[in-house]
C-alpha cells in the first residue's frame, strides 16, 4: 500500500487540478506566441496559441533524455496555412510555408525559468514578410528540411503582407 | 514605453472559446488585441499575456538604450572629426 502523508494531500490535489501526475511531475506543456508588427515598426496583431505535442515529438523529447534514438535538438520554428486540427499522429504541418519570407528558421533557442530555475525550453525568431499570407498553424521541427514535429499548433489566421515582420516564440515548460 | 492591461475577458466563439486581453501601449492611439486559443484557463492565458507585456518592455527599452548609444556615438565621432580638421 501506498502512503501518502496528510501533508502533501493538498499539494497533490493542487497537481491533478493542474493536470500532473502526482508521482512524476512531468507534463510538458507548450505554448506557440505570435507577434504581429507592421513596417513602421508597431503592433498589429497579437496571438498566443497552446500546442499539441505530437505522438513522434514525445519520443523525441524522450530521446533528448538519454540520448537513445539520437534525435537532434528541436530549434527549428515553421508556419504554414493548413487549417486542420492538430492531431497526436501529426508529422509535418500541413502546409508549411516555404517562400515570402516565411520558411522555416533555426530559431534561437534558450532556458527560462517557470516554476524552477531552466525548466523551460524557449525558442524565438522574426520572421521579415515579402509576401501577402494567412498563417494559420506553427510547428517545431529539428532539422532544416523534413525532421521530426515536436510539436504543432493550429490557429485563428494570422494575415501578414509585405513589409511585416511577424515574431514566432516557443516555449514550453515541462514542470 | 509603457504597457498596460485594460481588461481580459472570456470569448465565447464557434468552435471553442478564446480569451480576449486588451491592451494599451503607450504611444498608441488605441489599446490592441491579444487573442488566446486552446488554452484550459484563464489562469494560464492571464500569464501568457503577463510575460508577453514584461517581454515587450524589456525590448522596447532595450531598443531605446540602442538608439541613445548611437546617437552619442554619432555625436562624438562628430566632434573628434570636428578636432581632427581644426589640428
Amino acid at each position: 500500500m501506498t502512503f501518502i502523508a496528510k501533508s502533501h494531500t493538498k499539494d497533490r490535489v493542487s497537481l491533478v487540478k493542474a493536470g500532473k501526475n502526482f508521482l512524476d511531475g512531468f507534463c510538458p506543456r507548450g505554448v506557440f506566441g505570435l507577434t504581429l508588427f507592421d513596417k513602421n515598426g508597431d503592433i498589429k496583431e497579437v496571438r498566443f496559441s497552446k500546442n499539441l505535442v505530437t505522438n513522434v515529438g514525445f519520443a523525441g523529447i524522450a530521446s533528448r533524455i538519454n540520448g537513445a534514438g539520437a534525435e537532434a535538438a528541436a530549434t527549428y520554428l515553421a508556419v504554414g496555412t493548413g487549417t486542420t486540427a492538430a492531431a497526436a499522429t501529426d508529422t509535418t504541418l500541413q502546409t508549411e510555408i516555404i517562400d515570402s519570407g516565411l520558411a522555416r528558421v533555426n530559431a534561437t533557442a534558450s532556458r527560462t525559468t517557470t516554476t524552477v530555475t531552466n525548466d523551460a525550453a524557449t525558442l524565438i525568431t522574426t520572421f521579415t514578410v515579402t509576401g501577402t499570407k494567412a498563417v494559420t498553424e506553427a510547428g517545431v521541427l529539428n532539422a532544416a528540411a523534413s525532421g521530426v514535429l515536436f510539436a504543432r499548433s493550429v490557429f485563428t489566421a494570422v494575415n501578414v503582407v509585405n513589409g511585416d515582420s511577424l515574431q514566432l516564440t516557443y516555449k514550453i515548460q515541462v514542470t | 514605453m509603457s504597457y498596460k492591461l485594460l481588461e481580459f475577458k472570456k470569448e465565447k466563439r464557434v468552435d471553442g472559446s478564446v480569451y480576449i486581453a486588451l491592451v494599451e501601449k503607450e504611444g498608441y492611439e488605441q489599446p490592441f488585441k491579444i487573442v488566446l486559443e486552446h488554452f484550459e484557463t484563464g489562469e494560464q492565458a492571464e500569464k501568457q499575456v503577463e510575460e508577453w507585456i514584461l517581454r515587450q518592455q524589456a525590448d522596447d527599452d532595450a531598443a531605446v538604450k540602442n538608439k541613445e548609444e548611437e546617437e552619442l556615438a554619432t555625436k562624438q565621432d562628430s566632434v573628434i572629426d570636428k578636432l581632427n580638421k581644426d589640428l
